[in-house]
């Protein structure tokens, strides 16, 4: 079947040479190469000039003009009310004890890096038309019609994500691998995850070597095509770790059960998983509560 | 020299048509070849192979788009090439990468016996793209007709590597949606 599907991607690519003359022009021609050197003679003029370029810096900074504002307004209308504090003093003194039962589902156990008896979480089923919908990697299945359509993830999202995390790591190059490379990482691949939520592919596999002092780390994303997740896997001591994370840590390995953190003002979800042997597992995304439990549970060191 | 000029060399069967054409096509069509070979001799050959397939087709054939006509050639010889050293895994390069993304747009329930006709195929796929905005559509080219990698595409089109591959994965996904639609079982 594999062997089949190559020569009908052989034949689509054949096909390609038939395109209209038009829509080849209009993507442009290749960067001419030196025939005796097989290096690039001379580069091309971009062909999205300022705003291709800058218009989304100046989208953003127009955007966050706008929200600075709005935020002062609405500032100065508060200070001028004194019910509206007292009324937002009293929702901060709701306790955790007050839990609904949505938040009660979203409590489950995360296996630790030692096996537990009996103690660790049921892992969902991967058959298809599962309410999880969760997906082996490897069967590279495509994208699915799941309804996830009242989560909104621009694709500008992840790479504002991954450019914080690449911050995080300390301005060091990664190197781009395949997913079997990242499972093959010493110390970390046995967290990369085994299955992921039904639609998404992997995206981007980066492995970030930090030296001895610093460990490395593995960032991965996925897609759907309209909305992502990353995980990025780090090894290092554990109290470095916990200040990196900057989000909520669940230790992980631990008797007890633990909570999802719920998602923020922008609706992603972020938050880390502490393993027992020091590896930190941060987690940026959109996916549902099952997913994330689902993904996390696949996870088998 | 103008494209015209080149052409008009051909139809008097003047040999210095192969020569201009090797001086304004020459990198240009070897750049196409070396994405899918990815190895000098070739490439090499398959541009030398360009200015004769060229030199028997015109005329009676005048291309409009000399540049495009001449790789299309290159393209095909390139692509016809590759496919016979298969087993010889000489080079390395992105011709099968791009194959197996492409291999995604094709329905899981299929055999090559049941592929529609070369000319059917070139026509869906000609629709298809014209389907696709602009910017989606260059992507696609650029990847799959000129097989550049994704670096490079997202250089050109001052784009991040992400957004590159984001805006190819979701044109796979509707090219096998447009497929399935189409019949292409």
């Amino acid at each position: 079947m594999k062997k089949d599907k190559r020569e009908s991607a052989l034949r689509i690519m054949e096909a390609l040479s038939g395109v209209d003359e038009e829509l080849l022009e209009r993507c442009g021609q290749p960067e001419p190469m030196d025939v005796c050197n097989g290096k690039k003679v001379s580069g091309e003029k971009k062909i999205y000039g300022f705003m291709g370029r800058y218009g989304g810096l100046c989208a953003a900074c127009l955007c966050l003009a706008v929200l600075g504002a709005a935020y002062f307004g609405i500032e100065q209308q508060q200070k001028g009310t004194s019910m509206d504090m007292a009324e937002s003093a009293q929702a901060e003194n709701m306790t955790e004890s007050m839990l609904t039962e949505e938040e009660t589902e979203a409590v489950w156990k995360i296996p630790g890096s030692q096996a537990e008896e009996g103690e660790s979480a049921e892992k969902p089923e991967s058959a298809a038309g599962e309410e999880t919908g969760m997906t082996e990697l490897s069967s590279q299945n495509s994208s699915s019609q799941d309804s996830m359509t009242d989560r909104v993830h621009p694709e500008e999202e992840i790479e504002m994500m991954q450019e914080e995390v690449y911050k995080q790591s300390e301005n060091v190059a990664g190197e781009e691998i395949s997913w079997e490379d990242a499972c093959a990482v010493e110390g970390l691949g046995k967290y990369v995850p085994d299955r992921v939520p039904d639609g998404y592919q992997l995206l981007s596999a980066i492995y970030y070597d930090m030296g001895t002092d610093g460990g490395s780390s593995i960032l991965l994303s996925w897609t759907d095509g309209e909305h992502s997740f990353l995980i990025k896997l780090t090894e290092a001591e554990t109290g470095n770790k916990m200040d990196a994370a900057e989000k909520p840590v669940i230790i992980a390995g631990e008797n007890r059960e633990c909570e999802i953190p719920k998602p923020g003002e922008d609706g992603i979800t972020r938050f880390a998983i502490l393993y027992e042997d020091g590896v930190l597992a941060e987690y940026e995304g959109c996916l549902a509560e099952s997913e994330i439990k689902g993904m996390f549970e696949s996870v088998n060191p | 020299m103008k494209d015209t000029e080149i052409l008009d060399l051909y139809w008097e069967r003047n040999e210095r048509a192969i020569a201009e054409s090797q001086s304004a096509y020459g990198n240009y069509c070897y750049s196409i070849a070396w994405h899918i070979l990815y190895d000098r001799e070739d490439s090499d050959e398959c541009v030398n192979d360009t200015w004769l397939r060229a030199w028997n087709s015109i005329p009676p054939n005048r291309p409009g788009k000399l540049a495009l006509f001449l790789g299309t050639i290159t393209r095909n010889l390139s692509i016809d090439r590759w496919k016979g050293r298969q087993t010889m895994k000489r080079g390395s390069g992105e011709m099968a990468l791009a194959l197996d993304e492409l291999a995604e747009c094709i329905p899981d329930v299929h055999s090559t016996e049941d592929m529609v006709e070369a000319a059917e195929l070139e026509r869906l796929m000609n629709d298809f793209l014209h389907t696709l905005p602009e910017k989606d559509c260059n992507t696609f080219l650029r990847r799959y007709w000129y097989v550049e990698e994704y670096g490079a595409i997202a250089k050109r089109y001052s784009m991040k590597l992400n957004t590159v591959k984001t805006s190819l994965f979701r044109t796979r996904s509707k090219l096998k949606s447009y497929l399935e639609k189409e019949g292409l079982i």
